[in-house]
């Protein structure tokens, strides 16, 4: 079921209005459950199963960890291989098949490419994540075995979260599972913001900027300028898509009482590549550090060997968005991005430069533009699958272009700006006067009143400003 | 004493019940004391008053008379006579102007006919004419006389350079430069979600005033009721153009010609096939093209059950043009709003087989519901002035200059950015990306045929008796030699071949013919000339036309 569709906007209310009606927590969590597997199973019921399986294999193996203390290494990598059997399989097969067919090929030998028919399991790619880290975080002691199996099964499942994160940890999110929710008007009230402002970004935002950005890439022959202003779009509409999503989520859990970390923090506000990867889908980025970078050394071994952690992990998080060679390339090429910042930082603090002082904004800005093109690159590769193409258009110059080509490019990027204005307002009022008062995304509650104002804009402005072709969550995908 | 916040509240009640009162009133107040006073001052201006409610009227090619999508739809299903009139304002000049209409009609100047349409001149050839007109006031009027319903008529101008038409509600007023006029004909326009907005606002106020709540709860009070007032127009699609299904047209006209073969396809059918030509090489045996361009597998399935079958016509075969494996690949040119338009066209309301083979799901009352929700809402002409006025917006940052000239210039780049993004360069990509998002590989045909509108279409026409043959046409073939299938490609036709067979269904294959060599192609895979390949097909499907 997808949050941009009709069916949640009515399973959302009805889940809301019975759920709080339920006496008991331990109700309130079966019926959480049920819903949560209803949600998944709305597309496929297999997919209800498949996380069942997941669920009761890393249930089992908290359990087994306490039980049998000194097997508990052995437990772990059973549950290990299993997750990431599962995602594998699902997720990577035919990507492995036909890598390894190709290679064959090019060797001159032929061989017989087995089809794996394999649907990808919505969500597959979160959930595995987040069990995995459970049964990590057990082995590390850094929580306990959960013994409810009911409860279990709700922290790996619950709906807002299921499809496309925010990946939570067991330290987060088991406690608001074990413990009875409370529910306040503020909270409600914020809830409600959070969703109008997430169908907001979705329906205006992502879903315009994304029109833009599939009539450009669709182009036979794209010139330079047209490219780089869908590139522009693209990048627009991957952070309102996948933001909106989180905030749906967000809003969602926060009228059942519970509350899921911030995925985001206005990323392309950015001032480096590192910075923009502690902004930008941060329960993943903070994942990774945790359970690749850290265990593999970190930053605490030799340069060569912190610069290959990096590597690994870059092109790891590459690789979990997708089995294809443009995803691996664009973790890569972040990979290399945050170490090319590495060197140039010691390169800078070895240089006798002065002080920069006054100079100091334009340095800012200038590093954001840096930061912003650069990550904007990166898009390009994230959105062109297919490698052969991708490489044609990163070798246009400015002057493959038509003649109408800069105008039209310019039309198209004024046009994807003006959509994205709440997105860029957002993220300065943050940068300027939220941050500062320490706000987060709430609002301070002497505007309180303000809030209903904003909602009822944002929704006017859903009303008539909605894309005519609705497209589905591009994180949907991984 | 009243406490701070509940002044405010009570103020903010008062604005927006006065808010809701001046935008319920909002196009007559503008018309009254914005728009009439300075029409009478406007020399270049244009003035057009229509003796109904204010409506759309565009013709491909020409700036229209009014914003907005729709033609004029008089809509009834039965034999009727419109008459329509309208003032026309222009300065002195030569003016072009297209008339295009359903059934008979006649385009009137100053008590003059100037253009005539007959039936069978169609909307696709509409009729143009360049007139002198002399700076001045002119009537226009329309006569419209349709046998059939769903009549409709669209009529256009093209404006001199250095002049632009702005049109308004009601009484329509046309400056030739840019200005406050503008403002004002969009604050018109979003008149009715300003009503909305304001009334939810004041019932808001009045429960945060009425509900003896804290701050807390009254905030939360005022969000839900914002929320219910706005959030059912979420539930809202888009919907297009509103297009009247044209099923009882050609259902008549199918009747009347009793065409022997018929023939269903898109623009790859349009540009091959000449029925008057085929007719005489068939001896006079009529025939008929029902065409649906771009239309796939699922428009021919449409085309088929509600176009040809309910004409209770029996030709003696029904042909279906298609090209390359798009017979298994249901959802492809079903979504976006030119073909949502189309499928409106082309058949009477949600048809359930086409809704579970192109988008895998079921009719519901969800469609009702959304249709009564838009008619509640309004939305659809908001949406589309809003939109258009943020791609001005964006043309204006490009080509900024309130004169004529810049303008002109800012119309120029976005026929430029039009024919960028037409057809012709993005087709070709956009069905490769389209057939990559289509999970089942569709060159594996008896994993997709199941899932295909093909078995439905077989289906119908053995329980019509209308005998079907399929044909494929060549794409466009390489410029040194023959086209020729790659071996997925053969697997594939052999496959649909033997199906074809199983149900006693025809099929002829074009690729590879040695008398369709490029010479031949215009754009892309069309043939330059249906003329040359009229004869082509007669002479090798002679057999399927006995």
């Amino acid at each position: 079921m997808s949050f941009n569709s009709i069916p949640y906007l009515l399973f959302l209310p009805m889940v809301f209005a019975v759920y709080w009606l339920l006496p008991t927590r331990m109700w309130q969590n079966v019926f959480l459950l049920a819903a949560s597997y209803f949600f998944l199973g709305f597309v496929q019921p297999w997919f209800a199963l498949l996380i069942l399986a997941v669920s009761s294999v890393n249930y089992l193996a908290g359990l087994a960890m306490q039980r049998w203390p000194r097997q508990k290494r052995l437990v772990l990598v059973s549950a290990l291989v299993f997750c990431l059997g599962v995602l594998g399989y699902f997720k990577y097969a035919n990507f492995f098949l036909d890598n390894v067919a190709a290679l064959f090929a090019a060797l001159g030998l032929t061989t017989f490419r087995p089809s794996l028919a394999v649907i990808l399991p919505v969500g597959i790619s979160f959930y595995t994540f987040q069990a995995l880290a459970y049964s990590v975080d057990v082995y590390r002691k850094r929580t306990e075995p959960q013994r409810n199996f009911i409860d279990f099964c709700l922290f790996i499942s619950f709906f807002p979260q299921l499809v496309a994160g925010p990946i939570e940890r067991s330290g987060d999110l088991m406690p608001q599972v074990e413990n009875r929710r409370r529910v306040t008007p503020a909270r409600i009230n914020h809830g409600l913001m959070l969703l109008c402002w997430g169908f907001f970004k979705k329906m205006v935002i992502a879903d315009n900027t994304g029109l833009i950005a599939y009539k450009v890439f669709s182009l036979t022959d794209p010139g330079f300028y047209l490219v780089w202003t869908g590139v522009f779009a693209f990048a627009i509409q991957i952070l309102a898509d996948f933001w909106a999503y989180t905030d749906i989520a967000r809003g969602s859990a926060l009228l059942l009482g519970f509350r899921l970390s911030r995925n985001f923090d206005h990323p392309y506000f950015a001032t480096s590549p590192a910075d923009f990867w502690r902004r930008w889908h941060m329960s993943l980025s903070y994942w990774l550090r945790d359970y690749v970078y850290i265990p593999l050394g970190g930053s605490r071994v030799g340069s060569a060997r912190a610069a290959g952690n990096i590597m690994i992990t870059f092109l790891l998080s590459g690789l979990w968005h997708g089995a294809s060679w443009n995803f691996v390339l664009w973790g890569g090429y972040h990979g290399l991005l945050v170490l090319g910042q590495r060197g140039l930082r010691k390169l800078v603090r070895r240089l006798p430069l002065p002080d920069p002082g006054r100079l100091r904004p334009g340095v800012q800005g200038a590093k954001w533009l840096v930061t912003f093109v650069l990550v904007c690159i990166g898009w390009l590769m994230f959105r062109v699958t297919d490698t052969d193409r991708l490489f044609g258009l990163l070798h246009l110059a400015p002057w493959h272009a038509g003649p109408d080509e800069a105008g039209i490019a310019a039309y198209l990027f004024f046009l994807s700006l003006l959509y994205s204005l709440p997105i860029w307002l957002h993220g300065l009022a943050h940068l300027r006067w939220m941050r500062h008062h320490r706000l987060g995304d709430a609002l301070p509650d002497r505007l309180l009143m303000a809030r209903p104002l904003l909602m009822g804009l944002l929704l006017l402005g859903i009303l008539v400003l909605r894309s005519p072709e609705p497209s589905t969550f591009i994180y949907f995908q991984f | 004493m009243m406490a701070k916040r509940h002044r405010i509240a009570l103020l903010v009640l008062v604005a927006a019940l006065a808010g809701l009162l001046v935008s319920l009133n909002l196009a007559a107040l503008v018309n009254r004391l914005v728009i009439a006073p300075r029409a009478v001052r406007a020399q270049q201006g244009w003035r057009v008053c229509f003796s109904g409610p204010a409506r759309s009227l565009p013709v491909d090619g020409y700036t229209a008379f009014l914003e907005g999508g729709s033609r004029v739809g008089l809509n009834p299903d039965f034999h009727h006579v419109v008459a329509w009139s309208a003032w026309f304002v222009p300065e002195t000049g030569q003016y072009k102007m297209g008339f295009a209409a359903d059934g008979t009609a006649d385009l009137w100047l100053d008590g003059r006919p100037v253009i005539r349409v007959r039936p069978g001149t169609g909307s696709r050839h509409a009729p143009e004419r360049w007139l002198a007109l002399r700076r001045g006031v002119h009537l226009l009027r329309v006569e419209l006389d349709s046998t059939s319903g769903g009549g409709e008529f669209s009529i256009g101008v093209r404006i001199p350079p250095l002049m632009r038409m702005k049109h308004l509600e009601g009484d329509m007023v046309a400056m030739p430069r840019l200005g406050s006029l503008d403002t004002w004909w969009w604050i018109m326009r979003l008149a009715r979600p300003m009503a909305l907005f304001s009334g939810a606002l004041a019932m808001s106020v009045l429960l945060y005033l009425l509900l003896p709540l804290t701050l807390a709860h009254r905030s939360l009070a005022v969000s839900v009721t914002v929320l219910l007032a706005l959030a059912p127009s979420l539930l809202i699609p888009d919907m297009g153009r509103r297009e009247p299904y044209i099923g009882p047209m050609v259902h008549r006209e199918l009747a009347r010609r009793q065409p022997q073969f018929v023939f269903i396809g898109n623009s790859m059918l349009w540009s091959r096939i000449d029925d008057n030509l085929l007719s005489r090489l068939l001896g006079g045996v009529p025939t008929y093209s029902i065409v649906n361009f771009g239309g796939l597998s699922a428009i021919h399935y449409l085309a088929l059950k509600y176009l040809l079958i309910p004409s209770n016509i029996h030709p003696r075969r029904v042909f279906i043009f298609f090209r390359g494996t798009t017979l298994v690949q249901p959802s492809m040119r079903t979504t976006g709003p030119y073909y949502e338009a189309l499928i409106r066209r082309i058949s009477p309301g949600p048809d359930a087989e086409f809704e579970r083979l192109a988008h895998g799901r079921r009719v519901s009352v969800a469609s009702g519901l959304r249709l009564a929700l838009n008619r509640l809402f309004a939305v659809q002409g908001n949406r589309r002035s809003v939109r258009d006025a943020l791609g001005q917006a964006a043309l204006f940052m490009v080509v900024p200059g309130l004169d004529n000239e810049h303008a002109k210039e800012r119309q120029q780049l976005l026929a430029r950015v039009n024919e960028r993004f037409g057809l012709k360069n993005v087709g070709a990509a956009m069905d490769q990306e389209s057939m990559r998002s289509n999970a089942r590989d569709p060159l594996d045909f008896r994993s997709a045929v199941n899932d295909s509108f093909l078995p439905a279409i077989i289906r119908l026409a053995r329980e019509h008796d209308l005998p079907l043959a399929f044909i494929r046409v060549q794409e466009r073939p390489p410029a040194d030699g023959l086209m020729q299938d790659t071996p997925e490609m053969q697997r594939f036709m052999a496959d649909l071949r033997s199906y074809l067979e199983q149900n006693n269904v025809a099929l002829y294959d074009f690729t590879g013919d040695p008398e369709l060599p490029l010479a031949m192609y215009g754009q892309g895979d069309h043939i330059r000339e249906p003329k040359e390949y009229t004869p082509i097909f007669f002479k090798r499907v002679r057999t399927l036309l006995q």
